[in-house]
C-alpha cells in the first residue's frame, strides 16, 4: 500500500524538490499543473492522497525526473510520487490541445519557491477527470467527486467530457451507477441536455 | 565552491600528490598507484580546475599542459566537460579564463573556448615553470595511464588497456565506456581487437596479468561524485544531504572516499 501524503507532507516534499532543483539547475524555473487527489488535498477537499498527478508538463523533463528520484530516496517515497499518469491517459484518448477550455483553468497557484510554481487545476476539469477515472467497482474517485459537492451543471459538463471520449453502452451503464451514487441521474442529465 | 576550507585543503593536498606523479614538483608524496589506485589524467585535470585557488597551480598547470599535451586525451577531456552539469561547466571555464591559460595549445583552449592572449610576461613565467617540471621518463614511471599512452598512443585503446590492469575489474563494455567517457561502440571495437589478439580473455580479463592495481584513485566517477558533494554542501535540508552521500559510489574513486571520510 503506497504511503498516503497529507497536505503538509505534499508541501514539504515539494519544498525539498524545489531546493534540489535550485541547487542543481540554478537558472531554471519549473511549473507544474497538479490534478487528481493531490489537487483536492492541496485545496482542502481531501485529507490525503497517494501521489501527485500532473497534467503539465506532459512529459517530465530531465531535471524534474532527477529531482523526483532524489526526493523519493531521501523521503522513502515510491519512485512515482510525482507522475504524469493522468497526462499519459489523457494523451492516449484525447490530445491535450483538444481538451475543453476549462482544462486550462487554474483554481489556485502555490509558489513553492522562486523556482517552482504549482498550479492546481480548475474545479470543472478536476470533476471531469475524476468522473473519467471512476468505475462502479472502484469508488475512490466517486467519493472524491462527492466531497467536491458538484452542481448539476458541473456534472453535466463532466458527463459530456467523458462521453466525448467513450460513449459505448458499457461506459453509460457505469456512469449511470456512479452518478446515482453521487446523487445524479444520467438519463435526466442527457435529456435536459437534449432539450 | 562552497566547500569548507578544511575540505578544500584536504582535496588540494590529494590533488597535489597526484600532480607529483604527473611531474609537477609539489612538496607532497606521490600517489602510490599500486596501493591507492590509478590516476586518470583528464579526471585529474577537471577536478583540479574545479577546486584550484589562486596559487602556484595556476601557472604550473598551463606549463604542464604545454609540455605534456601529447599525453592528454583531448576527446575524453571534451566529453568530461560536456557531460558536466551546466553550472560546473561554467565554473570550470571561468576558472580557466585567466591569463596563464592563454598560453596553452589551441587544441586545449578550443575545448574550453578560451580566448585570452597571454602577455610576454606571462609567457616568460610559464616558460620558467615548464623548466621545473619533471621528465617524461618520471611521469611514465609514476603514472600507469601516461605510461600506456606512451606505449600504445594517446587514446581510448591505451586507457582501456590501463583499466584492464585493475584487480577484479568485472566491468561490462557499457560500464567501461562510462568510466572512460567514450561511446559504447568505441569500447566494443577495442575489446573485440584485444580479445582477437588474446590480450584479453572472453571475460575481458588479462589472463597473464601480474601487474595489478587496486582500482582508481581519480576517475570520471571522482568528477561526478565531486559535483554531487559540492551540491550536497549547498543543500539546506539534512535529508537531501544525507540522501546524496548515501547515493555516492566510491568503487572507482578513492579520492572522493578519502574526501568524505570523517565528514564534510
Amino acid at each position: 500500500m503506497p504511503q498516503e501524503l497529507t497536505r503538509a507532507e505534499i508541501l514539504e516534499n515539494l519544498n525539498l524538490l524545489s531546493e534540489w532543483l535550485r541547487v542543481k539547475y540554478p537558472s531554471d524555473t519549473f511549473e507544474l499543473m497538479v490534478v487528481g487527489g493531490a489537487a483536492m488535498t492541496l485545496n482542502g477537499f481531501k485529507d490525503q492522497t497517494n501521489d501527485i498527478d500532473l497534467l503539465k508538463p506532459e512529459r517530465l523533463p530531465i531535471p524534474l525526473r532527477g529531482g523526483i528520484t532524489h526526493i523519493s530516496r531521501a523521503k522513502r517515497l515510491p519512485p512515482e510520487w510525482i507522475n504524469t499518469n493522468a497526462a499519459n491517459i489523457l494523451r492516449r484518448v484525447k490530445p491535450l490541445k483538444e481538451l475543453p477550455d476549462y482544462f486550462n483553468e487554474i483554481s489556485r497557484t502555490i509558489d513553492i519557491s522562486e523556482n517552482l510554481k504549482v498550479n492546481l487545476i480548475g474545479r470543472q476539469a478536476l470533476i471531469a477527470l475524476k468522473l473519467l477515472a471512476t468505475t462502479p467497482s472502484y469508488t475512490k474517485h466517486s467519493v472524491d467527486i462527492k466531497s467536491l459537492n458538484p452542481s448539476k451543471e458541473e456534472i453535466k459538463e463532466a458527463v459530456q467530457f467523458v462521453l466525448s471520449i467513450d460513449n459505448n453502452e458499457l461506459r453509460r451503464d457505469d456512469l449511470l451507477i456512479v452518478l446515482r451514487y453521487i446523487g445524479f441521474d444520467l438519463n435526466e442529465l442527457i435529456q435536459s441536455d437534449k432539450k | 565552491m562552497n566547500l569548507s576550507k578544511a575540505i578544500k585543503n584536504k582535496a588540494n593536498r590529494m590533488i597535489r600528490r597526484a600532480w607529483v606523479n604527473m611531474g609537477i614538483p609539489f612538496n607532497a608524496p606521490l600517489v602510490n598507484e599500486k596501493r591507492e589506485g590509478i590516476i586518470d589524467v583528464e579526471a585529474l585535470l577537471i577536478t583540479t580546475f574545479l577546486l584550484m585557488g589562486q596559487d602556484r597551480i595556476v601557472t604550473d598547470l598551463p606549463a604542464w599542459i604545454i609540455r605534456f599535451k601529447d599525453v592528454i586525451n583531448h576527446q575524453k577531456l571534451k566529453t568530461l566537460l560536456k557531460n558536466s552539469p551546466e553550472k560546473y561547466r561554467k565554473a570550470v571555464v571561468q576558472k580557466l579564463n585567466q591569463d596563464p591559460f592563454g598560453v596553452t595549445p589551441g587544441s586545449f583552449k578550443n575545448i574550453f573556448g578560451l580566448q585570452k592572449i597571454p602577455t610576454r610576461e606571462i609567457r616568460k613565467t610559464i616558460e620558467i615553470r615548464t623548466s621545473k617540471l619533471n621528465s617524461l621518463e618520471h611521469v611514465a614511471q609514476s603514472s600507469i595511464m601516461s605510461s600506456n599512452r606512451l606505449l600504445y598512443g594517446t587514446g581510448f585503446r591505451a586507457d582501456l588497456i590501463t583499466i584492464t590492469q585493475i584487480k577484479n575489474l568485472k566491468m561490462n563494455g557499457k560500464q567501461l565506456a562510462r568510466l572512460l567517457c567514450t561511446d559504447n561502440s568505441t569500447i566494443s571495437r577495442i575489446l573485440n581487437d584485444l580479445r582477437a589478439c588474446q590480450f584479453l580473455d572472453q571475460d575481458n580479463e588479462r589472463p597473464r596479468n601480474t601487474n595489478l592495481y587496486p582500482g582508481m584513485f581519480i576517475s570520471s566517477h571522482t568528477v561526478w561524485n565531486l559535483y554531487e558533494i559540492l551540491d550536497a554542501v549547498e543543500f539546506r535540508s539534512e535529508e537531501l544531504k544525507k540522501a546524496t552521500y548515501e547515493n555516492l559510489n566510491f568503487k572507482y574513486d578513492k579520492f572522493g572516499l578519502q574526501l568524505v571520510k570523517g565528514g564534510i
